[in-house]
């Protein structure tokens, strides 16, 4: 299907989030969507989809205006979107999932519908499993397969390739090419990804501050998309303030120690970690690195083996023991688990810093704001702050005298200017003998601020080396459970 | 946004709502052929036309403002303390239980003590809700619902069996306490000074926790964001159960008014239902403490007044229940439609 | 807008301050009634109410204020001080309170109104000597009227089991299923002939005058149960007509069982197939004379047991008691009835006559003594013969 957008402009209030988007979208080719954080990416696409509808403007499906759009007539019209996290049933079967807002069938005609389609992508689905065994990679796959039976013509793919497996990506980008190829689908995957939109997109837009910069045909230059995406400031590859050394001695030592999560028993780790030391911690989501970070804070059971800080036995104590000891843990989802969405900055500080326990030396919420540049006030709530204030915020929550920082994700969905902010700060801290250990689905983070580097795959922790000794790639097939030539 | 604006705002959506439901039961009014104007000024007139109905009316605000002031204490940690009822019920019995053995009359001091035993009764069954929610993750409203149920239980068996009257097997109640046992009022007015100092000490209490204490900040973190909270070592369980245990207190408090100071016995209906109401004032303050008073005292005149529609208009007295019922309704439409309405206008 | 309405609610409130300031009428005599149940009960509450209509009848000028449903599970949080200073402040000057449930309150009430005169129907205050001089007890000798349901329910039953569906235990209740027990055993004994063990009577109770659901047990489910069991006949002594209905329902089923409602005169309307009689209350000429006499300020406190008139039972007038025969009577079993009042009237048939004893086998009366009116008043236990709880367990 032929996908038109004319002048699109969308505003939310003073927001700008598109302004005149003038763009055709042929059948039968794969799109790239580029942009940074807040570029206008998800607005265009949730237009496209029907979640929202532009200010001014118009969008064609063949040439036919689409007016009120809606989910469900965008869907009917052919449009479906396959989103980060799939918007599925956790509880239910995976043939339910499949018949969910589908045709009618009963049960034996799904199954029969599921495996054909299934094979002629070569996705293996059980369809008597619960979804909620199933990976994201897995997940989506269902989700593909639903919308395909569904007899979507434009598929938007938004950040697909986040938590899945390199074999799942693989497969995942062969029946785009497929479905493009042969069935004349429009697709549109959206990502800030470079390397993947170099591999598989035909032509890349690129959007910046809401307007369309660019449509380009490929082969791409790497310095061109990313000088487009975020303008001539930006100096091309991400730069990292230097790394500090790490200190002396073992403040931290873990001895066979098994973990217990509330899916999964990650076995035997062994690990030592020196002040201000920074480990890195890759793995495909849900292989055992949130369940190291959890462990280490206290949020898990150590069910066997030692956990020492500075010389004293951690394992079996309770949660406030270990971030009396100095430890804090910073959860990826930051409005969900890190903040408390309708308080305000200032109650933020008093809950992070009693003031009874001598927190002398932390920050007062004025200063914590200034020094952290907090767009905000002292009233403002969390939920009015914009992703890269949250973070901050939550940095600025750390007391002085954390000794080990436990970080998922720290810089999920910040644009580049923001993540390197929260970098420069960690930073600073490991330079004052802070342990640093955090997880990242980006592998360029991993390699560029880790001192070592920790790999997990089946949780299991499959790799322990430091970072001049392992590369991207090798990284990237150790998650995947490819082994490494040494 | 200000305080001051929050507070006109919510201020504001609650004049809307008294209008809505003033609108839909001057319509249910006319459709039952009473004279709207004549009804509603007849039924306030029940509730503050003289020195004592206001009496009455204060009677019936004060049980309310207690169990809606302990409600805000778990309303803050995002808790639905269905159960108050049953935790009324327990202060009740509890109260009479420390009465029981002064049948011949007892010192004031007893009379204290009693006041005591409700509130241990209520902190103890509402105790119960808050460990079966943090540790047997039975949902507080479950939990509070069965709960109440084994109250009212609890209640009949005791009336019915262990403290029945004597040679008597009747569901109307236990032996009437001793006069020397009652919570007397100032004469021909039925209210107790002390009653009214401790519901208004409840609700200084309640604010003074809520807005300048930590345990109260805290409270409020656990109801935003119980993952959070546990981070930042708040101990949510442990919060959670106090919250549970001194909204259970005051409402425990009331249940043992209610004995000793209007039924002077223990009755199936010793609660009046006043826990449910409770969560409606609650809801329709938005949570907010300084709306809770006048919306108790509205809700007491209504209550009160109710009785004069069956005695002078001939009609059922269930109206101010749906009055009641309506003004919810009414909070919640009109919330909807404002953020339908600001939805509307971000849109444009 | 906002201002706008506050403004609104005060003017709103002032209307009410001035327009609404209760004024007594003047120069007619005002008398307040409470009833346990709804005015409309088909039962206890509804021949209060009419006894009230009826002295509004007779006496021009007299007007009733009345407040159904004062029970705290009908109106929480109301109690009955309440309601009577409620009442005084529209101008009553005597008040009824017609449960036995009202006792505590309505002597409370009492104390604290010594210029108002209180009749607390049912209570025995007076003969305790607890009520203070302002109040009054009144009853009627419903013994006569439930003997008569005895005796209608042992001459119709075919499987000789009688069902009596009892409300609360207490002296009264207790009183008058035993009443209805030896009315029957006359007529099983006396007129069918028959000895006394082949006649079964039940008593279960509800533990209140009416349902109050989740608190009591269901009336309607303890009518089915009695019906089901084989129980043809039974005798409701609650103030409320669920046993009718029951019956009713087993008719349409295709079931002969027949009930005996209680209390109110027009009970058996609508009940034509099984209402075999209804033993009722007449309240209109008590509280005809004391409405006069305390108008009048002639007006003493006393402790009155109202029988029938044995001229005519059924006397609206004069009669206290009385028994009306229900569309299901057969004429065979009425023209006994008829025998059996005769009786009672001129004393030749007294069925509280010894020998009779009590559940637990001790004796009530010894062989040839007739009960006093205490005896009778304060019973202890049931009799031999019934089954079913004496007292709570």
């Amino acid at each position: 299907m032929r996908v038109e957008f004319q002048d699109i402009h969308k505003d939310y209030g003073r927001v700008r989030a598109n302004v005149g988007i003038n763009l055709v979208l042929e059948p039968g080719r794969i799109y790239g969507l580029l942009g940074e954080n807040g570029a206008g990416k998800s607005t265009l696409m949730r237009m496209l989809a029907g979640h929202t509808q532009p200010s001014r403007g118009r969008v064609l499906f063949n040439g036919k205006n689409a007016e009120g759009l809606n989910p469900s007539r965008a869907l009917a019209m052919g449009v479906g979107m396959l989103y980060q996290d799939p918007m599925d049933f956790p509880a239910l079967d995976v043939w339910e999932n499949f018949r969910l807002g589908g045709t009618k069938r009963d049960k034996k005609r799904t199954l029969s519908r599921l495996q054909e389609l299934g094979e002629r992508f070569h996705f293996r689905l059980s369809p008597q499993e619960k979804v909620s065994e199933l990976t994201v990679g897995e997940r989506q796959q269902l989700e593909l397969l639903r919308l395909l039976d569904l007899g979507v013509k434009v598929l938007i793919l938004d950040e697909p390739t986040t938590g899945i497996s390199v074999t799942q990506k693989e497969m995942l980008f062969t029946t785009m090419r497929q479905l493009a190829r042969d069935k004349g689908r429009t697709i549109i995957f959206v990502s800030h990804k470079l390397t993947e939109v170099e591999e598989l997109c035909q032509e890349v837009i690129v959007l910046r501050q809401g307007r369309l910069v660019a449509k380009l045909q490929s082969p791409f230059q790497s310095d061109e998309l990313l000088k487009l995406m975020f303008g001539d400031e930006h100096g091309g590859t991400a730069e990292c303030p230097e790394r500090s050394q790490p200190g002396e001695g073992e403040f931290i030592q873990l001895e066979d120690v098994q973990l217990l999560g509330d899916k999964y028993i990650l076995p035997d780790i062994s690990l030592q970690i020196r002040p201000g030391e920074i480990l890195g911690l890759a793995g495909l989501e849900g292989s055992g690195q949130e369940l190291l970070l959890r462990g280490l804070a206290g949020l898990a059971r150590a069910a066997k083996g030692r956990i020492i800080f500075d010389g004293e036995e951690f394992q079996g104590r309770p949660y406030l023991k270990f971030r009396q000891a100095g430890i804090h843990f910073l959860p990826a989802a930051r409005l969900e688990h890190g903040l408390f969405p309708d308080l305000s900055l200032n109650e933020h500080f008093h809950l992070a810093f009693p003031p009874r326990n001598g927190g002398r030396d932390n920050l007062l919420p004025e200063e914590g704001i200034r020094k952290f540049s907090i767009q905000g006030q002292l009233t403002t709530s969390a939920r009015a702050l914009s992703g890269g204030n949250q973070q901050r915020l939550l940095l600025a929550l750390i007391p002085a005298q954390t000794k080990l920082l436990l970080l998922e994700h720290p810089t999920r969905g910040l644009d580049h200017g923001a993540g390197q902010q929260v970098w420069n700060h960690l930073l600073g801290r490991c330079r004052q003998n802070t342990a640093l250990l955090f997880s990242s689905a980006d592998l360029d983070e991993i390699k560029a601020h880790s001192h070592r580097v920790l790999i997990f795959y089946n949780r299991q922790l499959v790799a322990d080396l430091p970072n001049h000794a392992i590369s991207v790639e090798e990284m990237g097939r150790l998650m995947a459970g490819q082994g490494r030539a040494v | 946004m200000s305080y001051a604006a929050r507070f006109s705002l919510s201020l504001g959506r609650l004049a809307a709502a008294v209008f809505l439901s003033l609108v839909f039961t001057t319509l249910l009014l006319l459709v039952s052929g009473a004279p709207p104007l004549h009804t509603f000024a007849i039924l306030f007139a029940g509730g503050i036309g003289s020195v004592a109905k206001l009496g009455q009316t204060i009677a019936v605000w004060i049980p309310l403002v207690l169990c809606s002031s302990a409600l805000l204490l778990t309303f803050a940690p995002g808790l639905w303390n269905i159960g108050i009822e049953g935790q009324i019920i327990l202060g009740a019995i509890f109260a009479t239980g420390f009465l029981r053995p002064f049948p011949a009359g007892a010192s004031p001091l007893v009379l204290a003590g009693a006041l005591i035993a409700g509130m241990i009764g209520g902190a103890f069954w509402a105790y119960i809700a808050g460990v079966l929610r943090t540790w047997g993750r039975v949902h507080e409203i479950f939990g509070g619902l069965g709960l109440n149920f084994v109250a009212l239980g609890l209640t009949l068996w005791l009336i019915f069996g262990p403290w029945r009257r004597p040679g008597v097997a009747s569901m109307s109640g236990t032996e009437p306490l001793h006069p020397s046992l009652w919570l007397k009022g100032i004469k021909g007015f039925s209210l107790s000074p002390v009653s009214l100092v401790l519901a208004l000490l409840a609700i200084f209490l309640v604010i003074y926790l809520l807005r300048s204490t930590r345990w109260g900040l805290s409270l409020k973190a656990v109801g935003q964001n119980p993952e959070a909270a546990l981070l930042y070592g708040l101990k949510p369980n442990k919060r959670i159960v106090e919250a549970m245990a001194l909204c259970g207190a005051l409402a425990g408090l009331a249940g043992a008014l209610q004995v000793v100071g209007v039924y002077h016995r223990l009755l199936p209906a010793i609660s009046s239902n006043y826990g449910y109401t409770a969560l409606l004032v609650t809801m329709l303050a938005s949570f907010r403490p300084n709306l809770i008073p006048p919306i108790c005292f509205f809700f007491a005149v209504l209550n009160v007044g109710s009785i004069q529609l069956p005695l002078q208009l001939k009609l059922d007295s269930s109206l101010s229940g749906v009055i009641q019922g309506v003004l919810v309704l009414s909070i919640f439409l009109v919330h909807g439609l404002e953020e339908r309405w600001q939805l509307l206008r971000r849109q444009k | 807008m906002f201002p706008r309405i506050l403004r609104l609610g005060i003017v709103f409130l002032l209307v009410l301050a001035v327009g609404c300031a209760e004024k007594p009428e003047e120069k007619s005599f005002i008398f307040g009634m409470l009833m346990v149940g709804p005015f409309n009960d088909r039962g206890w509450s509804q021949a209060h109410y009419d006894a009230g209509l009826y002295v509004e009848s007779k006496l021009p000028g007299v007007k009733m204020l009345y407040l159904d449903k004062v029970n705290p599970a009908d109106r929480p949080g109301l109690t009955l001080p309440q309601v009577v200073d409620d009442l005084v402040s529209k101008g009553a000057r005597l008040i009824i309170a017609n449960s036995d449930d009202m006792k505590d309150g309505i002597r409370e009430a009492a104390k604290q109104h010594p210029d108002i005169t209180f009749i607390h129907v049912s209570g025995d205050d007076v003969l305790t000597k607890k009520a203070p001089p302002n109040l009054s007890n009144v009853m009627g000798r419903m013994e006569y009227g439930k003997m008569m349901a005895g005796f209608v329910a042992a001459l119709t039953t075919k499987t000789g089991k009688i069902g009596y569906l009892g409300p609360l235990i207490n002296e009264e209740t207790r009183r008058l299923a035993s009443s209805s027990f030896l009315g029957a055993a006359y007529a099983w004994q006396q007129v069918r002939k028959r000895p006394l063990d082949e006649l079964k009577f039940k008593v279960s109770w509800i533990g209140f005058w009416f349902n109050i659901p989740g608190v009591t047990a269901d009336p309607t489910q303890v009518a089915n149960r009695f019906f089901d069991g084989g129980y043809d006949v039974v005798i409701s002594g609650i103030d409320t007509t669920e046993a009718l209905v029951v019956a009713t329902q087993k008719r349409k089923a295709g079931r002969e069982v027949w009930a005996i409602p209680y209390d109110y005169k027009g009970a058996c309307q609508g009940a034509d197939e099984v209402c075999l009689g209804v033993p009722y209350f007449n309240w209109g000429p008590a509280y005809l004379t004391s409405v006069k006499a305390v108008r009048d300020g002639t007006w003493k406190q006393t402790w009155e047991w109202n029988g029938p008139d044995w001229n005519d039972i059924n006397n609206e007038d004069t009669s206290g008691v009385g028994f009306l025969n229900g569309p299901a009577l057969s004429t065979e079993v009425a023209a006994k009835l008829d025998s059996f009042v005769q009786g009672l009237a001129t004393g030749k048939i007294n069925v509280f006559q010894g020998p009779i004893f009590y559940q637990d086998g001790t004796p009530f009366l010894v062989a040839g003594e007739t009960a006093s009116d205490q005896k009778v008043w304060y019973m202890p236990q049931l009799l031999k013969g019934m089954e079913g709880a004496s007292g709570p367990k």
